[in-house]
């Protein structure tokens, strides 16, 4: 007996709820239905120790985790939540024949699904290596340290510190960079740092991890090999040395010197030079060299502008914007302003060097003049960059790199610290420039992320292989987004292997498997197929089977109807964990029973929660199109929308637009 | 909007541009515009029409690309300078005398010869008067130098297939012509 | 060796010295140039003012000509004309909708271009394709002087048809050295020769053609060498104006890199059109 529990939500839901569960009674065999308000207040206690049970109420996003719980106390063990407030009641007129469909659908996938959830096991081992050793690297250490965890840092310089060492002063915290980082160390106690030292070798998954690192030691090469649970990428930034930009003679003029170069200059406290012109934004903000901001450029440069003031130069900073953003930086920038730095808005475009002093060219766009400035001194604030061993770094580890060089964070909003696989995390500058209090944030996230995930005891679903059935032709293998999936020799052919730490559950390898080998509770081809079949037997015409993501394109749905959008009730949603789950033979069961037309909705092009589903998912609109055309039907029968949920208008527009082209086709007469 | 018209000719988008100054101060002649070409982007940016066609900026380009070069945006205020070009002379605006006479005879010829004849254009300028009466006195001797040395020719250079040129410009006007309705 | 060439309206008129002396030079070096049947002009500066369309619909027509004869690279010794056939060349073989938009209008005259051909510039081609030290091989009069290349700005600009870094370039400095000669550096050298200036605008013109030469005079260089006619006529034709209008004294000979390529191999003054140059005279003081 399936249980299906229809909540009022305080009439907020406009829907004839009782003719539903009427209909429901009659129609479905074996189910118990009931309608109550407000179920999140209230729980469910009458289908205590049910086996399943589908909630039909509002958004997942609300409520699921207060369903859980419920679940939880009633000893219910699986509950499926039908979503008829926001994509039914709040965007249609008359909904009630969708939400029918809907509930229904969602019954027979509750009923041809299992209990897949299992529960992850803590991992043993209670280490992890950290690539770099500055202020990021250290911090994490710390941390890890903290909750019980051992380092070991691996430091490809033969002294600690990275970029941070040579900077004289650092903000907010007025100490020199090789201050705090000489601090930090003396805090670690169960860390070993290898300086003069590289990885060159990575096995394992998360939770166990073998590492060889290599150490140089003058002319000897000694090979350590190090078991880690986790590892940390905290590989910073350097400076880009602009030989590139001559119009600057950056290499070629000795008094035209980088800003960390002045900056060691400082820290010796001995600048020989009277006028001191700094230049912002070299490299940085160029489309021809790194588009993106430094970030950190202004506020150090702004530093050292204070610094020289002090020591009674005649200094002037050459700006395109000053980007001071935190409350303590713009007092720095008015100090400087107040000392009388000299700030002139505008780019130089030439140096030249006569008798050992330089005059620069440039427009000053306040003045709206070109003119020429003299100076001893001319120091270039040049970009901010990846480090060159982060690519190699990459391919060791499996994670992915950014067109710059730096590593790419799982997902730029929510899962900063994480990278595409499990047990591999970023912290500090090596995903983008940071402020040392942001590197510090990170390491300190990085270190509480690591003890979450190596002491994981929670159920979730994995995607899993069944070895009878799979045929070894590595499609999965070469598609999972998160390489959970490895491939090993069984007899003559190969055979492929999910790693249950590794796997994210996205979806896209049953979505791709040929023979329905792998498969991923809550998301199997049964369920899919039962799903599917019953949804598309809504008494609606033209019914358009809609795929939707649960990641941005639910959201998007769900803003549509917090706003009240209205669109057509011919969008029948099949709710995917991320559209690398959508496969062929979920497209033409869909024509198959009944539908004219299929939308997939996803997320944003480079904004997939999984890597590329969306990407995977293009190819299979492609695809169809093609079998579509080949078989004599017109492929605009599918499409593909990436939608973020601020921008839920959008899908509202498509939805509008897209039915009126259905509309136009002939009927879809499929022969079974 | 001329923003619009510029970037449709031009194709780049100076909406891009965040006001560095780098075009300006690379600018050979920047000394004797009106504006320079990152003034001159503002001013299409806000949509000053009239202030953007009135200046000489665009017209004083010497299409010598060092702007665009160094521009960090990537724009093209050489490729911007031609489009302001266009929309000048489709409204019959022109910095000067010389330049329209300069203009009409090349398209001419364009259309006439398929090639550009220089020493046809000479005769053609000084008839239209596209030379004040001081400079033609100066170079009256150039002219001669140049004569004996060989330098005018006599000859006129013709293309065999001009209608292919005629069918070209057609087609281009004919576009315009339907890119306005 | 065979190579297309597009020879442009100045070298058929007032610059015929530039394509008298690169074709004397190159048969010397066995390089045989190859017109493309019925070219037009490539529009300069002056039909990209008047219609940007129809200006790069008229460069594409080139393309579309070379194409249909089976020139897979071809010269360009006009700075000008490389810069209009080569950025339309790229344009339309990197975008494919420009490709098609331009493929529409040439589609009027019955022409199509697919993007098969290489432009070059023809300094580009003798010293990167051809090579310096085939041409070492052949000089027989090493021109035993200070000689200023100078590039110009299309040589070097924009960057996507660039033949080499347009802050320091040294194509046509290496080929100065091939030939006996002692290059020069200095500031100028791909600073505006103010080109299509001289006709709309003769005072901005003239004094960013004295600003070049200028920069030159203080090198102490005997021979300025060019790679363009518009270059060319600035540089040398308009050298008198400026000493005139600006009462100064030059005295630089300028001639092109073909001239003193074809010195240099062996030619008379007389095949490589030597006294065409309206310095010619300085050069025999």
């Amino acid at each position: 007996m399936i249980g299906v529990l229809i909540c009022e939500c305080n009439g907020a839901i406009t829907l004839d709820l009782k003719s539903i569960a009427d209909s429901l009674r009659r129609e479905v065999g074996d189910v118990e239905v009931k309608i109550k308000n407000a179920v999140c207040i209230d729980g469910f206690e009458e289908f205590k120790d049910y086996e399943k049970l589908v909630i039909a109420a509002c958004s997942p996003q609300w409520h699921e985790r207060t369903f859980k719980n419920f679940a939880k106390k009633h000893g219910i063990k699986n509950i499926y939540i039908v979503n008829i407030r926001e994509h039914i009641a709040y965007v249609h007129k008359d909904g009630a024949k969708k939400a029918k469909a809907q509930i229904k659908a969602m019954i027979s996938k509750a009923r041809a699904g299992e209990n897949g959830l299992k529960k992850e096991k803590p991992k043993e081992l209670k280490s992890v290596l950290i690539v770099g050793s500055g202020i990021a690297g250290l911090t994490a250490a710390l941390e890890l340290e903290k909750l019980g965890f051992k380092c070991y840092i691996v430091e490809k310089e033969g002294e600690i510190g990275g970029i941070l060492k040579d900077v004289p002063i650092v903000y907010p915290f007025n100490k020199s960079g090789e201050e705090i980082i000489r601090e930090i160390k003396s805090k670690l106690k169960n860390t070993e740092i290898i300086t003069n030292a590289e990885v060159f070798s990575v096995s394992g998954s998360v939770g166990n991890f073998d590492i060889s690192v290599m150490r140089k030691i003058e002319d000897l090469v000694e090979v350590k090999s190090i078991k880690a649970g986790a590892v940390v990428l905290a590989t910073g930034i350097e400076e880009f040395k602009p030989h590139d930009m001559v119009e600057y003679g950056y290499g070629t003029y000795k008094n035209v010197i980088t800003q960390l170069e002045l900056a060691k200059m400082l820290k010796e406290g001995k600048v020989d030079a009277d006028t001191i012109v700094m230049q912002l934004c070299v490299g940085s903000r160029d489309e021809k060299f790194f588009s993106y901001c430094s970030k950190r450029c202004c506020i150090y440069s702004i530093d050292h502008a204070i610094m020289l003031k002090e020591m009674g130069k005649d200094v002037y900073i050459v700006y395109m914007d000053i980007r001071t953003t935190w409350k303590s930086e713009e007092e720095l920038f008015r100090k400087a302003r107040e000392l009388g730095v000299k700030f002139i808005r505008g780019k130089i475009v030439d140096i030249l060097e006569e008798n050992g002093k330089l005059s620069l060219t440039l427009e000053d766009t306040l003045e709206q003049k070109v003119k020429t400035l003299n100076a001893d001194m001319v120091v270039l604030s040049s970009a901010l960059k990846a480090r060159e061993t982060n690519t190699i770094l990459a391919q060791l580890f499996d994670v992915e790199t950014d067109s710059y060089g730096f590593f790419k964070k799982f997902y730029p909003k929510i899962r900063v610290v994480e990278t595409r696989r499990r047990g591999i995390y970023l912290a500090g500058a090596a995903s983008e420039p940071k402020s040392v209090k942001e590197a510090i944030l990170e390491a300190k996230a990085v270190a509480k992320k690591i003890a979450t995930e190596l002491k994981a005891s929670f159920e979730r679903a994995r995607a899993s292989v069944n070895e009878d059935m799979c045929i070894g032709c590595e499609i999965c293998y070469k598609l999972c987004p998160h390489r959970a999936i490895t491939m090993y020799s069984a007899g003559e052919t190969s055979k492929a292997k999910v790693s249950e730490e590794s796997c994210k559950a996205c979806g896209t390898c049953v979505a791709n498997c040929p023979t329905g080998a792998v498969q991923l509770p809550g998301f199997s081809t049964k369920e899919m197929l039962a799903y599917i079949e019953e949804i598309m037997k809504a008494d609606i015409e033209p019914k358009i089977a809609t795929f939707v993501c649960y990641e941005c394109a639910y959201a998007a749905l769900d803003a549509a109807g917090m706003s009240r959008e209205r669109y057509p009730e011919n969008y029948l949603i099949i709710p995917v964990p991320c559209l690398g789950r959508v496969g062929l033979l979920d497209v033409f069961k869909a024509f198959e029973s009944g539908a004219s037309g299929v939308l997939l909705v996803g997320c944003l092009e480079n904004g997939c929660h999984y890597g590329r589903g969306n990407k995977n998912a293009e190819m299979i609109v492609e695809l169809t199109k093609a079998i579509l055309e080949g078989i004599g039907l017109e492929k605009d029968r599918i499409d593909i929308i990436k939608v973020v949920n601020a921008d839920y208008k959008k899908f509202v527009e498509k939805a509008n637009g897209f039915i009126e082209k259905i509309k136009e086709l002939p009927k879809l007469e499929v022969k079974v | 909007m001329i923003a619009e018209e510029v970037s449709k000719i031009s194709g780049e988008n100076p909406f891009a541009c965040f006001q560095c100054g780098d075009c300006t101060g690379s600018c050979p002649v920047s000394f004797a515009m009106d504006y320079g070409p990152r003034r001159m982007i503002h001013l299409i940016q806000l949509n000053l029409e009239e202030e953007v066609l009135k200046a000489n900026t665009h017209w004083l380009c010497a299409s010598c690309y060092n702007c665009t070069y160094r521009c960090p945006r990537n724009i093209s205020f050489t490729r911007i300078s031609y489009a302001l070009r266009n929309i000048s002379v489709k409204r019959g605006i022109y910095p000067n005398k010389t330049t329209k006479i300069f203009y009409e005879i090349f398209l001419d010829h364009m259309l006439k010869y398929g090639r550009f004849n220089e020493g046809i254009f000479v005769r053609e300028f000084v008839a239209k008067g596209g030379k004040g009466l001081k400079e033609l006195l100066r170079d009256i001797n150039l002219g001669l130098k140049l004569w004996k040395k060989g330098k005018i020719p006599k000859d006129v250079d013709k293309i065999d297939k001009l209608d292919q040129i005629k069918k070209i410009y057609e087609a281009c006007v004919k576009e315009e012509k339907e890119d306005k309705q | 060796m065979k190579v297309g060439y597009y020879p442009g309206c100045s070298l058929k008129g007032m610059e015929d010295a530039y394509s008298i002396s690169l074709i004397s030079s190159f048969k010397v070096l066995g390089i045989e140039l190859v017109e493309i049947e019925d070219w037009n002009c490539c529009g300069a500066s002056v039909i990209p003012s008047y219609d940007y369309k129809f200006a790069n619909a008229l460069a594409a027509r080139n393309l579309a000509l070379a194409e249909e004869q089976n020139l897979r690279t071809i010269i360009a010794p006009c700075s000008e004309c490389y810069n209009r056939l080569a950025y339309i060349n790229y344009k339309m073989k990197n975008d494919a909708g420009y490709m098609e938009k331009m493929n529409k209008i040439l589609s009027e005259a019955g022409l199509e271009y697919r993007g098969t051909v290489e432009v070059k510039h023809a300094v580009d081609f003798l010293v990167n394709d051809f090579g310096i030290d085939k041409i070492k091989e052949k000089v027989k009069n090493p021109i035993n002087k200070k000689i200023a290349s100078y590039y110009g700005c299309l040589f070097v600009r924009p960057r996507e048809i660039s033949v080499e870094s347009a802050e320091n370039p040294k194509t046509m400095d290496s080929l100065v050295e091939a030939l006996g000669g002692t290059p020069v550096d200095y500031d100028g050298k791909t600073k505006c020769c103010g080109a299509s200036l001289v006709v709309s605008n003769e005072k901005v013109g003239l004094q960013t053609i004295k600003n070049v030469l200028d920069s030159i005079k203080e090198t102490e260089a005997e021979i300025i060498v060019t790679s363009c006619p518009l270059c060319h006529a600035n540089l040398d034709t308009q050298q008198l104006t400026i000493e005139k209008e600006f009462k100064v004294n030059y005295m630089l000979p300028v001639m092109y890199f073909t001239q003193l390529l074809g010195l240099a191999l062996g030619l008379s003054e007389r095949e490589v059109a030597l006294n065409k140059n309206l310095t010619y005279e300085v050069l025999k003081v």
